[in-house]
């Protein structure tokens, strides 16, 4: 009986709208406007307001160059789109845990963890074999540097790359 | 659920690496929805746009949890569901909509009176949404202000579809009830329709 009238005029009373113009500059300076009720929900708009404009200053003015991520797949699209270098991380590293990835003026950084240790796989930049935590290698014109906590743990990081 | 286009997925990973451009688009491409719902769900625009601009910040301060792998209307749905929620909480009053009266008294092209008649009936019926249990009228928001299946409000609501026709049915025979006067006036309207 309810759908002879009260769907369609839901339906009509409900329909979507426009959002006003000034939304954007709410969202920007979440400082701007927000007529306070009282004075409690005033403090507690004060902090929301402030905590919002410290989240936005960080979101726009701090460089975002990396990528958190553990997924291989995603990691190694990001640094192909960002650097034109492919990666050929393997789907399921044993023993690995990548955790992201960033990219300075010159190198591209891999962030991973053996068990909970971190490493570091360098592309590019001047990084050289110095002791037995780290090893260098060329390929297709790139420089990679496998850089780990320990010894150990450099034998299993060869499984970002490498089967078994 | 809704399927982002290829398009979508570059906007919101470009966010993701912070790029503010990107952001405003995915806020454009956005806005209206999540005003809509913030808006028919307090029934109060200035309530509406604390939601709206209280969702945005945290779609901004979550994008990069979002997985890639996830639908993000549903995501974004979630978030404008619970600031809604949130306000709700923190209110607990529905203001009126003094704005639509004054814009009643000011109308073109129909007369005062039978605009001002309009309006009242349309303040009523959300007043009538207004009193109805806050998981009903999301569910009423969601289902004929987005036009979602009961699959989709399942989804956001993280309920069960047959959970979403039971309150939606309840919610027909509160309102039906409640407006029970108004009945005759919109039937004629939409016969004239």
């Amino acid at each position: 009986m309810h759908k002879e009238w009260i769907e369609p005029a839901l339906a009509r009373h409900l329909d979507p709208v426009a959002a006003p113009e000034e939304l954007w500059e709410r969202v920007r300076n979440p400082r701007v406007i927000q007529k306070k009720r009282s004075v409690h929900t005033g403090v507690n708009a004060a902090r929301l307001g402030a905590c919002a404009t410290a989240l936005l200053v960080i979101f726009f003015l701090v460089p975002h160059r990396g990528l958190k991520s553990s997924d291989p797949g995603q990691i190694r699209g990001w640094v192909q789109a960002k650097s034109g270098i492919d990666v050929p991380l393997r789907a399921r590293p044993a023993g690995v845990q990548l955790t992201g990835a960033q990219i300075s003026k010159d190198t591209v950084e891999i962030a991973y963890k053996v068990g909970n240790r971190d490493g570091r796989l360098f592309i590019g930049g001047r990084h050289t074999a110095s002791n037995p935590r780290v090893f260098t290698w060329s390929m297709h014109g790139n420089t990679y540097t496998l850089e780990c906590a320990t010894p150990d743990d450099l034998k299993v990081a060869c499984n970002l790359c490498h089967i078994g | 659920m809704l399927v982002l286009d290829a398009n979508d997925r570059e906007v919101i990973e470009a966010c993701q690496r912070g790029d503010s451009d990107a952001f405003r688009v995915l806020f454009e491409a956005h806005k209206d929805r999540v005003y809509s719902i913030a808006l028919r769900y307090s029934g109060d625009p200035a309530g509406a746009m604390d939601i709206a601009q209280e969702s945005f910040i945290k779609v901004l301060r979550a994008i990069g949890e979002f997985r890639a792998d996830a639908e993000f209307e549903s995501w974004l749905y979630r978030i404008v569901v619970n600031a809604c929620l949130d306000h709700h909480r923190r209110s607990r009053r529905v203001m009126p909509c003094l704005g639509s009266l004054i814009e009643a008294v000011t109308a073109r092209g129909e007369t005062a009176l039978n605009r001002l008649l309009r309006v009242e009936s349309e303040d009523e019926i959300q007043r009538s949404i207004a009193r109805l249990a806050p998981e009903q009228r999301m569910v009423v928001v969601l289902r004929y202000t987005e036009g979602l299946s009961y699959d989709q409000i399942a989804e956001i609501l993280g309920c069960s579809s047959g959970t979403v026709a039971s309150r939606l049915n309840r919610a027909h025979k509160i309102l039906e009830r409640r407006l029970s006067h108004l009945r005759d006036a919109h039937l004629r309207g939409m016969g004239n329709a």
